[in-house]
C-alpha cells in the first residue's frame, strides 16, 4: 500500500511538472473514463509539447507526458510518464524517449509496466528508407528489443522488419496502400518464431479521425479495434476487443 | 545554281552574324542578357549544382519553376537521394516558405525572414533576375563558342558583387575569386563556374530550360495533401 502511494505521489509530481512546463509550450490535458475488461477506471492525462526549428529543413520536438488512472474495485494505479525528444533533419529522423509505467497504455491498457528508454533512427534515401527502433528496460520486460527495418516507397510503402531481443524473434511485413487525403489503409503480418504464431490483419483510417483495426492469428484469435478522434469535439473513443474481452476508454481534452 | 545562291546567302548571314558577334563588347552583351532576363515572365529549368564545402563536393539537382506574375519560386529536389522529393515553395507575397518533407509526410511553413536569417536565402523572381544579371558587373568576354544554335559566350567576371550567392557560399578566399558565365545564343546565362585561383569551388548548370510557358500560380502552389506544421 505504501509502495502504491509512493508511485502515485511520483506520478502526480510528474503531472504537476508537466503542467508547469506548459507555460512555455503547447500543453493539453485529458480526462479519461474507461473499462479495463475487469474494472472501471478514471484518470487524467497531460502532455506538453515544445517545437523549435533546426536550421532550414528540420525541427525538434520535445514531449513530456504522463497519465494517472485509478481502478474502482481493487484500487490499482494505471498509467505512465515519459519524456523524449524527436529530431527531423531533412530526410533523417531520430528520437529518444524515457518511460516509466505502461507507455503502451493507448494500445493495451493492461500491458506490463516497465522503466526504460526507447529510441529510433530513420533515414530516407530516394525510394528507400531504413532505420532501427530499440528499447532497453531496467525494470520490466522486455529487457532489450531491437527492430531494424527497411521501407520500399513507391505509390504505397512496403516495410519489412526484424524484431529480436530478450525472448523475442519475429519477422514482420507491412504494406501501406497508396493513401488519399481521406483514407489510409495498411495490411500487416508478423511471424513470431518463438511461439510459431503468425499474426496478420488490416487497419483503415478514415478522414484522420476514425481508425478501424482487425487482427487474426494462426491460433484463431481475433482482435478488433476502433479509435475515433473527434474532429470538431475534443473527445476520443478507444475500444479494443480481444480474446472475448473488451477494453475501452473515452477521453475529453481541455487546455491548461 | 539556286542551291549555290542559297548556300552563299547562308554563309554571308552566318559570317555577318559572327562578325557582328565578335564585335560585341561586354557591355553590349550584358545589355542583351538584361533585355532577355527582363522579357522572362516565368521559367522552368532543371539545374545542377556542384559546390565544394569543407573539402567535400556536394552535387544537387533541382527542378526550378518560377513566375514573375505570381512572385512564386518552387524548387523540387531531384538529387542526391538524401534530399529527393523535398519541395520548397518561396512565397514573398505571404512572406513565407513552405517545405514538403517526404520523410515526415508534412509541410513545414516558416517565415521568409527566418529562412533568410538562417541561410541568407531570399528567393524572389526579382532576385532570380539579379542572380543571372551581368548588369553593373565588371567583366570581359573570354571566349566565343560557335554552336548549331548560334554563338555562345564565356564571360570572365572578377568583381562578383553579390551575384550567385549559392556558389558564393563555397568561397574561402574571395580576393582570388573569378567567375565564368556561359551565355547561349538567346542571351540566356546557362552555366556559372566559381574559381579561386585554379580551383573550381562551385558550378551551376541550367541543363534545360523553358521560358514564358504561362505556368499558372496553382501549379507552383500545388503541394502534397499532408498535414502542415507552422513555425
Amino acid at each position: 500500500m505504501f509502495r502504491t502511494a509512493k508511485v502515485a505521489v511520483t506520478i502526480v509530481c510528474v503531472l504537476m511538472a508537466v503542467s508547469l512546463l506548459s507555460g512555455a509550450a503547447h500543453a493539453q490535458s485529458r480526462l479519461l473514463v474507461g473499462y479495463t475488461g475487469a474494472e472501471w477506471f478514471a484518470g487524467v492525462e497531460t502532455e506538453s509539447t515544445a517545437r523549435r526549428l533546426l536550421g532550414f529543413i528540420g525541427y525538434q520536438e520535445d514531449v513530456v507526458s504522463g497519465l494517472l488512472a485509478v481502478t474502482n474495485r481493487t484500487p490499482k494505479l494505471l498509467g505512465y510518464v515519459q519524456a523524449g525528444r524527436e529530431v527531423f533533419m531533412g530526410n533523417v529522423k531520430y528520437s529518444i524517449r524515457a518511460h516509466g509505467g505502461n507507455p503502451d497504455f493507448h494500445r493495451d491498457l493492461m500491458a506490463d509496466p516497465r522503466l526504460g528508454v526507447r529510441g529510433e533512427f530513420k533515414q530516407l534515401s530516394g525510394k528507400l528508407a531504413y532505420g532501427i527502433e530499440g528499447e532497453v528496460n531496467l525494470l520490466g520486460k522486455p529487457l532489450l528489443r531491437l527492430m531494424p527495418y527497411v521501407e520500399f516507397r513507391s505509390n504505397g510503402v512496403l516495410k519489412t522488419q526484424l524484431e529480436f531481443g530478450t525472448g523475442l524473434m519475429a519477422f514482420g511485413l507491412a504494406y501501406e496502400l497508396p493513401s488519399s487525403s481521406q483514407t489510409q489503409s495498411q495490411l500487416f503480418a508478423t511471424y513470431d518464431f518463438k511461439h510459431s504464431i503468425l499474426d496478420y490483419g488490416a487497419s483503415l483510417t478514415l478522414a484522420d479521425s476514425l481508425t478501424l483495426t482487425g487482427t487474426m492469428n494462426t491460433d484463431y484469435e481475433i482482435g478488433l479495434g476502433l479509435i475515433w478522434k473527434g474532429a470538431d469535439y475534443p473527445v476520443e473513443v478507444n475500444i479494443k476487443w480481444q480474446e472475448n474481452q473488451v477494453q475501452w476508454y473515452v477521453s475529453y481534452a481541455f487546455k491548461i | 545554281m539556286k542551291k549555290s545562291f542559297i548556300l552563299v546567302c547562308c554563309m554571308i548571314i552566318i559570317l555577318t552574324a559572327a562578325a557582328y558577334a565578335q564585335g560585341l563588347s561586354f557591355e553590349q552583351l550584358a545589355a542583351n542578357v538584361e533585355q532577355q532576363l527582363n522579357g522572362i515572365f516565368d521559367m522552368h529549368a532543371v539545374v545542377d549544382l556542384e559546390v565544394v564545402q569543407f573539402g567535400q563536393v556536394t552535387f544537387t539537382t533541382l527542378d526550378l519553376k518560377t513566375s514573375k506574375e505570381g512572385r512564386l519560386t518552387r524548387l523540387e529536389m531531384l538529387a542526391p537521394d538524401l534530399v529527393v522529393g523535398q519541395i520548397y515553395l518561396f512565397d514573398p507575397e505571404k512572406e513565407e516558405v513552405s517545405i514538403y518533407m517526404p520523410m515526415l509526410g508534412q509541410i513545414l511553413v516558416q517565415s521568409l525572414a527566418t529562412a533568410s536569417g538562417q541561410f541568407g536565402l531570399s528567393l524572389d523572381f526579382a532576385d532570380m533576375d539579379h542572380l543571372f544579371s551581368l548588369g553593373g558587373i565588371q567583366g570581359e568576354i573570354d571566349e566565343i563558342i560557335p554552336t548549331d544554335q548560334g554563338l555562345n559566350y564565356r564571360v570572365k567576371v572578377t568583381d562578383l558583387g553579390e551575384q550567385v550567392p549559392l556558389l558564393g557560399s563555397a568561397a574561402t578566399n574571395p580576393r582570388l575569386a573569378v567567375q565564368y558565365v556561359w551565355i547561349d545564343a538567346n542571351y540566356m546565362p546557362y552555366r556559372i563556374e566559381y574559381y579561386e585561383g585554379d580551383v573550381c569551388l562551385g558550378k551551376m548548370v541550367i541543363r534545360e530550360y523553358e521560358l514564358n510557358m504561362g505556368i499558372p500560380a496553382e501549379e507552383l502552389r500545388n503541394l502534397p495533401d499532408v498535414p502542415i506544421m507552422k513555425f
